[in-house]
């Protein structure tokens, strides 16, 4: 784990670790084609040799058996001239053995009924049972020697014949050699022949073999395939290299057998029960014969197993070496880069004093010492400039958020909403698009009047808020000195025009609402219009154009007046809105601010403004703001101090006016049917009262029905000039009794009674006044 | 030191029980023990009789049987006649031959159902005149009724020529033609690396010779007097050679133990391929597989082949039921 750890983290570990892979790679590849190419040197080496010695081995075989021709033949004269003396035969015949010592027999075979012999034929033989002892016998008749090889080939072919290895009746195993008899006349005779013992020859070659090489082994295969010679005695004769090859289910021994047989010589490899073997053979080719030596390849490569050894070791210490070498210097190359990483480390820390370690050695590792120096230098001074910077920007930015609330202390935060401050709903919201911004609004509700200002100061940032604090500080201002909106734009135009040397200017719109009976008057200073939000219906205000304050002193401003019904609205807003930008740089447009203005019309002013403020933002989705954003709604909504009177003469007809007027103020108030439908019944029933009962006939009353609606109440007062009459004195007819039986009258005053909570009657300055309250 | 009279009696009395014992046991052994002679020297043709012996398969039903192989000076036939022999296998047509010549005997089992001989030539062999007037070689102990019934069918225009080993002769091209038998003879020329040319080769099967080989026999009166001992002789040969057909190697195991206790040329791959095809020849073909017993159709072609050749004229003297002993 410490290894791995140290790997993982020391550069001089892994480059180490590379170099010496890299060396063992290297070592072992050369190792590789050493030993490979001793192993094919040797093989080549051993191949050659084996060559050498097979054909060195071919050559002593064909002596031997030469030899054994050369003594049989050398001896046939002889024994023609002495074809029927048994002794001669015996001398010759052991004369053959004797000259030979690989001879362990010899034999003459006389045809059947040839030239004064036997109708059978007849055979001698001579056996060397022991190395002093020969033994001479006649075969007897029933040995039929005329059918076995050693005498039918060689007299059916006239040639001499070495026969197939085979186990003699001594229980020796021979091949035996027969040459044909022929006399005179051409015809064949018989057979002188001798054999060879196997095992004479076989003990020849093997300490011939093992006098050079103990690990080769030798054989030799006659015609047949069959073993003459072989180191495992059982072979021979009993086995055949075919047998053996098939027996070891080995094709390429059989095919190489086949080859030696049919005259070639060559070196081939041969597996045999898991074994390698180099095998080089040779033939014989005028006896037909074949010699081969075998070699394992475990005994081959014993040869080398020293060297290979020594290779082993050598090549091993100077890889050890060499590696050790590679770490010393990689070691000592790495070091440097070693102590850049300690300082580096350092200088991450902060300290920049710390000594990058300096290099002479004018490579990479100095360039990179040098780099690591002059990093230190430079950081150390960016960050002494950093931390200046820093401050600076820390004291503008504390600045701005000073300047900011400022800004946003000056807007009033707190807007009057009925009930706490009936008649007039304010509402507004302003988001600066930079810290600080140029849009301002205000309001300021004074006695019955409502006075407030939106307005835009050209461009953005700084400058802008500076004028727009002084314009809201302005506005303020002129309001103590005058009420008239016109004058107020007058008097802010004339002060900021004066010293503005940068031409900056603001447009306004400044209002004033009397809050009495919605007469507004305004003042427009190149603004863009304001809405007017009726039941469902926008509208932009007609306005008088006038030029934006600051720009020219004493411009003559126009105003302009109109009266707002209650419950209608004013939307006013600055040209951010208009002017808001998708990520598509798309406008939000001033008639998708009409719709959505249009679209909620009917909310109150904080949810108006909510919901154009939420369009915006969803429409930008997310771009950058590119200009201040105001948006103010004024609702004008009068309630509990509604007034409405009607004034009526005592006709009948005027009864129908009166309704119309009780189902208009339902109407404005919004009341149910049948609230409205039960003060329509009372108050016609005060009314007609009036026109019956208060004046002569002929004189004609001037009559009014005064309205005033308060917060949970309505109230009616209903005064005429009449006679003096009040009708709540009167007692209420007993409505249990049958209509002939009640007096006259009190039916309608007592239906009045009944359906508003209160009347009461007051006779004041002349007339009667009947004020009738309903609760609603 | 002088015995008393006691001590003398005594030892007289056992050693009296020891030769009566002795007697007895002897003569006892000798009833039971029987010589079972084969027509040529061990090697997997007579696998069968070996396995029984060394396995003790004789012994386990209750008969003890000595095999002993063809020593080329007395025929099995010679031995069965001097008694030096019980059992002896021979081939069909040389027992009826022998028969005929007055040797009685029994066939009391049949190993061989299907001829094994063919002849190799040098030269292509088209029909069997290609062969008329030519030289064959054989085999010298090949039974002359096969080469007479061979030569009837060239108008006996062939040669007959004995050899020992006939392949080393055929190979050294010293004779034209040999006859061979499938088991030995085939299977030693592949051993020495000889391409057979199926050209050169005439099934003597397809000259209407197809004549059952090897087979048991016992003399009549030995067969009459050991009807017992012959059956579970032939039990226990029947056993062996099940035996040798399912234990292949095992079978081989023993042979060449047998072979090389004979100081004999062993080769286990020759050996092998020679069991394997003495028990195709046991078949009687593919689809009946061996039962031991000889058929009366075989009888019957050897009957007509002696005929022909002018073994017998007239009536045949014995029957087949006669020959097979019921």
């Amino acid at each position: 784990m410490g290894i791995l750890k140290r790997y993982k983290k020391s550069f001089a570990a892994k480059m180490t670790f590379i170099l010496c892979l890299a060396v063992i790679i290297v070592f072992l590849v050369i190792y590789t084609l050493t030993i490979y190419s001793a192993v094919n040197d040797l093989k080549n080496k051993e191949a050659e040799s084996n060559l050498a010695k097979v054909s060195l081995y071919s050559s002593r075989i064909e002596k031997t058996v030469s030899n054994v021709e050369i003594n049989v033949v050398s001896h046939e004269s002889s024994l023609k001239n002495h074809l029927h003396d048994k002794a001669d035969i015996e001398r010759i015949l052991k004369d053959i053995i004797l000259k030979d010592t690989a001879v362990v027999w010899s034999f003459v075979c006389i045809e059947p009924g040839y030239k004064g012999f036997d109708e059978n034929g007849v055979m001698y033989e001579a056996v060397q049972i022991k190395s002093d002892s020969i033994v001479f016998r006649q075969r007897t008749q029933d040995y039929k020697f005329n059918t076995f090889p050693y005498y039918l080939v060689p007299t059916r072919t006239k040639k001499d014949y070495w026969t197939f290895p085979f186990n003699n009746t001594a229980g020796g195993q021979v091949t035996s050699f027969g040459h044909p008899l022929i006399d005179d006349e051409g015809n064949v005779f018989g057979v002188l022949g001798a054999d060879i013992g196997l095992d004479i020859l076989t003990s020849e070659f093997q300490e011939m073999n093992h006098a050079e090489d103990a690990n080769s082994h030798i054989f030799v295969v006659s015609r047949s395939g069959r073993y003459l010679v072989h180191d495992d005695m059982e072979k021979i004769v009993n086995q055949t290299i075919y047998t053996d090859a098939r027996e070891n289910y080995s094709e390429d021994l059989e095919a190489m057998g086949k080859d030696m047989l049919n005259g070639n010589d060559s070196t081939v490899v041969i597996e045999l029960q898991g074994k390698r073997n180099l095998l080089s053979y040779s033939s014989i080719p005028r006896l037909g014969w074949g010699i081969v030596i075998s070699k394992s390849y475990d005994d081959i490569y014993k040869k080398m197993e020293i060297g290979l050894a020594l290779t082993t070791l050598v090549l091993f210490v100077l890889m050890m070496v060499v590696v050790y070498v590679i770490y010393i210097v990689v070691r000592k190359k790495t070091k440097p880069i070693h102590d850049f990483a300690k300082s580096a480390m350092k200088i991450a820390e902060g300290d920049f004093e710390t000594p990058v370690r300096r290099s002479t050695s004018g490579d990479e590792i100095q360039q990179l010492g040098d780099s690591l120096d002059n990093m230190r230098i430079s950081l150390k001074d960016y960050l002494v400039r950093l931390k200046e910077t820093t401050a600076a920007r820390e004291s503008i930015e504390k600045e701005l958020y000073i300047a900011q609330s400022i800004q946003m202390g000056m807007l009033p935060k707190i807007f009057p909403s009925p009930p706490e401050c009936c008649d007039v709903d304010v509402y507004a919201y302003l988001q600066p698009a930079k810290e600080v911004g140029g849009d301002l609004y205000d309001f300021i509700l004074k006695d019955d009047k409502f006075y407030f200002v939106i307005g835009d100061v050209s461009g953005k940032g700084i400058p802008a808020s500076l004028i727009m604090a002084i314009t809201s500080c302005l506005f303020r201002a002129m309001l103590q000195s005058t009420d008239s909106p016109v004058e107020v734009v007058t008097n802010i135009n004339n002060s900021v025009s004066q010293n503005n040397e940068r031409n900056m200017f603001v447009t306004l719109i400044v209002g004033e609402l009397n809050l009495k009976n919605g007469h507004l008057r305004f003042c427009n200073a190149g603004h863009d219009p304001m809405l007017l939000l009726e039941k469902g219906k926008t509208t932009p205000v007609e306005m008088a154009k006038n030029l934006p304050v600051g720009l020219i002193e004493q411009f003559p401003y126009q105003m302009n007046e109109m009266d707002l019904q209650p419950n209608e609205k004013l939307l006013l807003y600055t040209d951010g809105v208009a002017e808001a930008e998708n990520p598509e740089k798309e406008l939000y447009t001033i008639e998708r601010l009409i719709e959505k203005a249009k679209f909620a019309s009917m909310a109150t002013s904080k949810e108006l403004i909510e919901c154009i403020r939420d369009d915006v933002k969803n429409f930008a989705n997310g771009a950058d703001q590119s200009d201040d954003i105001t948006i103010m709604s004024v609702h004008y909504k009068p309630e509990g101090k509604m007034k409405k009177e009607i004034i009526f003469q005592n006709k009948m007809e005027e009864v129908t006016r009166i309704a119309t007027f009780i189902d208009e103020i339902g109407e404005e108030l919004n009341l149910d049917f049948a609230t409205i439908s039960g003060i329509q019944l009372a108050i016609e029933e005060a009314v007609v009262n009036v026109i019956e009962y208060a004046y002569p006939d002929n004189v004609d009353g001037k009559n009014t029905l005064a309205f005033t609606s308060e917060a949970n109440r309505l109230i009616f007062i209903l005064s005429d000039e009449g006679t003096p009459f009040d009708p709540t004195a009167t007692v209420d007819p007993d409505i249990t009794l049958a209509a002939e039986d009640r007096p006259i009258g009190g039916l309608g005053i007592m239906l009045v009674k009944k359906i508003m909570n209160e009347v009461t009657y007051q006779r004041i300055e002349g007339k009667n006044e009947l004020t009738m309250k309903k609760e609603i | 030191m002088p015995m008393n009279k006691l001590t003398k009696t005594l030892t007289l009395f056992f050693l009296f029980c020891i030769v009566v014992g002795a007697i007895a046991v002897g003569t006892s052994t000798k009833e039971n023990k029987f010589v079972l002679c084969t027509h040529w020297t061990a090697q997997s043709q007579f696998a069968g009789y070996i396995l029984a012996e060394k396995d003790g398969l004789f012994k386990e039903q209750g008969v003890d049987v000595a095999v002993h192989y063809h020593d080329s000076v007395h025929t099995p036939i010679e031995m069965l006649e001097s008694g030096e022999a019980q059992f002896a296998t021979m081939t069909l047509f040389g027992a009826m031959e022998a028969r005929l010549q007055g040797v009685k005997l029994v066939n009391v089992m049949q190993t061989s159902q299907q001829s094994s001989y063919c002849v190799l030539s040098q030269n292509k062999i088209n029909s069997i005149d290609d062969l008329r007037g030519k030289e064959i070689a054989a085999w010298h102990g090949l039974d002359n009724l096969v080469k007479d019934a061979f030569s009837k069918r060239t108008d006996n225009t062939l040669r007959w020529m004995e050899v020992f080993s006939g392949i080393e002769v055929f190979v050294a091209g010293a004779v034209e033609n040999l006859l061979v038998t499938s088991y030995n003879e085939i299977k030693e020329l592949e051993d020495i690396g000889y391409a057979i040319d199926s050209t050169k080769l005439l099934k003597l099967s397809l000259l209407d010779l197809d004549l059952a080989e090897d087979g048991l026999y016992v003399t009549e009166d030995f067969y009459n007097s050991h009807r017992e001992e012959v059956q579970k002789v032939v039990k226990a040969l029947t056993d062996s050679w099940h035996l040798a057909y399912n234990d292949r190697e095992y079978a081989l195991d023993l042979v060449l133990a047998e072979m090389k206790a004979c100081r004999l040329p062993h080769n286990r791959y020759h050996e092998q391929r020679m069991l394997n095809e003495i028990l195709r020849l046991q078949c009687i073909d593919s689809t009946h597989p061996e039962h031991f017993q000889l058929r009366e159709e075989s009888f019957n072609r050897v009957q007509q082949l002696m005929k022909e050749v002018g073994r017998v004229d007239g009536e045949f003297p014995f029957t087949y039921k006669q020959f097979i002993g019921e």
